[in-house]
């Protein structure tokens, strides 16, 4: 059986590495010089940027992503954060147990009842995150601490996510624990992969972009450099570009449904520091902020992610979309210098990069749930866009790929 | 200048080669609205000729031409100038 890999992203290669080691002779189109896509690193001066994902894995080992690495036989150490998570409040740093006891004896109880709720998973019907906790509580705080958990792991609103689908996330949290950090940063997962892919015979291919897939009989056609035929094609290009680039055999509804998906957008400024602005390898959630929604600090577990002695500092917020971007991002900048008073000191700004349009932080937002089968049969998607209920970031890829894989042996 | 921009590609491309070896540096173009502003080329540029801020721009004095930004840039948002 023979198997055509659209894009080496995550998803795509965690798919290839998957279909080789089940004996699938698999080829890999990537159209840029490197792999990885939006997961992987960005060597600057030392310092390891990455192309677009923080280095940070949802559940740490513990999740989809973690367990289908080590099915795969992938080195990759995941270091788990500690602590988790931390939530600045009025300057000061709180756990998520400690945040009951910021407010009054009445919404404490309110808060407490909507933390076991989480943990217990009840919403039906479809409104919002934000409509949900509305009902139980009014009060400011408690929006802004949900509008930053929202924005940094999936760069919406409390509004723009289905209740239903932060309930079954937080569930997912509580079960496998909150997230760990790559040795090696998204790069390290990636060349992993890539070695994995080549061990089991893969092939990948640089600099090949596709420009379409057709069908013969029950056979796929992959224009790329050449013409080859496949038996399946699994595409990670994205649920809009595989429209188009398979138009002559999607039916032009699916192609319509898939081309109204708006992605989600944010910006991910990065820091060099000369000494360490947290001191910890968790998330440090910023509810009050302007913009920014969060901030880690990987060198805190992957010393080598700067140079020697330096620190690597990540703070990412969510983008409106329509927003002045110029001016999101001097406001992000300006939350840096108020969240740390010592940053003109210690810090200096290496990089400010913006996840939008055709490279965007999520394809499909969170709560999207795309399948990842087509209208066509042999034809997959994987990749941000394709992401199971309660899964976020690359846990979310992970469990969309298990799901394609699930798709792929039902029919072969 | 402006009629130098009217030449057909190939002459261009004499042109930008005679340009450069002269001392006057002719440049990658940022596509704007194709650029995301992800920076994803700025670390590869082997001359520091660009900076990123909502989106790339590419410094003409410090940029040499050789185009590895295109090839890095996710979104073909770069072109030769």
């Amino acid at each position: 059986m023979r198997a055509c890999v659209i894009g080496a992203g995550l998803g795509g290669l965690l798919a290839a590495a998957n279909l080789a080691k089940e004996g699938f002779e698999v080829e890999v189109y990537e159209k840029l010089p490197y792999a990885g896509g939006r997961f992987t690193n960005l060597d600057y001066r030392g310092y390891q940027l990455s192309t677009g994902a923080l280095h940070m894995i949802p559940h740490r080992e513990r999740g989809p992503l973690g367990r289908m690495l080590r099915q795969l036989g992938a080195g990759v150490e995941i270091i788990p954060s500690q602590p988790q998570a931390m939530f600045r409040i009025a300057g000061k740093d709180y756990e998520y147990e400690e945040l009951p006891s910021l407010f009054s004896l009445r919404d404490k109880l309110k808060i407490t009842k909507i933390i076991a709720m989480l943990k217990l998973g009840k919403a039906t019907s479809d409104e919002s995150y934000r409509s949900w906790l509305e009902k139980q509580i009014k009060n400011e705080l408690v929006f802004k601490i949900a509008d930053s958990f929202t924005g940094w792991s999936l760069s919406l609103k409390a509004s723009e996510v289905p209740a239903k689908e932060v309930i079954a996330q937080t569930k997912n949290i509580n079960k496998l624990g909150g997230p760990g950090i790559p040795v090696g940063g998204c790069g390290g997962v990636t060349r992993a992969l890539v070695e994995v892919l080549q061990s089991e015979g893969g092939e990948l291919y640089l600099k090949q972009k596709v420009i379409a897939i057709k069908q013969n009989g029950r056979a796929f056609e992959v224009v790329a450099k050449e013409k080859r035929s496949y038996d399946i094609v699994v595409s990670n290009a994205g649920p809009k570009i595989t429209a188009e680039l398979a138009q002559e055999i999607l039916p032009r509804e699916y192609a319509r449904a898939v081309s109204r998906i708006k992605g989600a957008a944010g910006i991910k400024i990065s820091v060099a520091c000369k000494k360490a602005m947290l001191g910890h390898s968790g998330v440090l959630f910023t509810p009050e902020a302007e913009r920014i929604n969060g901030i880690n600090e990987v060198t805190n577990a992957d010393p080598s992610l700067a140079p020697q002695g330096e620190h690597l500092l990540m703070s990412h917020q969510r983008l409106a979309e329509g927003a002045d971007v110029k001016r999101e991002i001097e406001l992000g900048l300006k939350d840096l210098h108020r969240l740390f008073p010592e940053f003109k000191k210690y810090c200096r700004v290496l990089a400010v990069q913006v996840y939008r349009n055709s490279w965007p932080v999520n394809r499909a937002p969170s709560g999207t749930h795309l399948s990842p089968a087509t209208p066509v049969e042999g034809l997959y998607l994987v990749g941000d866009a394709v992401k199971p209920e309660g899964w976020m970031e690359t846990d979310g890829i992970a469990a969309g790929v298990e799901e394609a894989l699930r798709h792929i042996r039902a029919g072969y | 200048m402006k009629r130098l921009l009217c030449l057909p590609h190939s002459k261009m491309q004499v042109t930008q080669k005679y340009l450069s070896r002269h001392g006057r540096s002719w440049s990658m173009l940022v596509r704007e609205e194709r650029c995301v502003g992800c920076a994803a080329c700025m670390p590869f540029c082997p001359n520091e000729a660009i900076t990123v801020y909502g989106v790339a721009e590419i410094d003409r004095e410090r940029c040499k031409n050789c185009g590895l930004c295109v090839a890095y840039c996710p979104n073909d948002a770069i072109e030769e100038g």
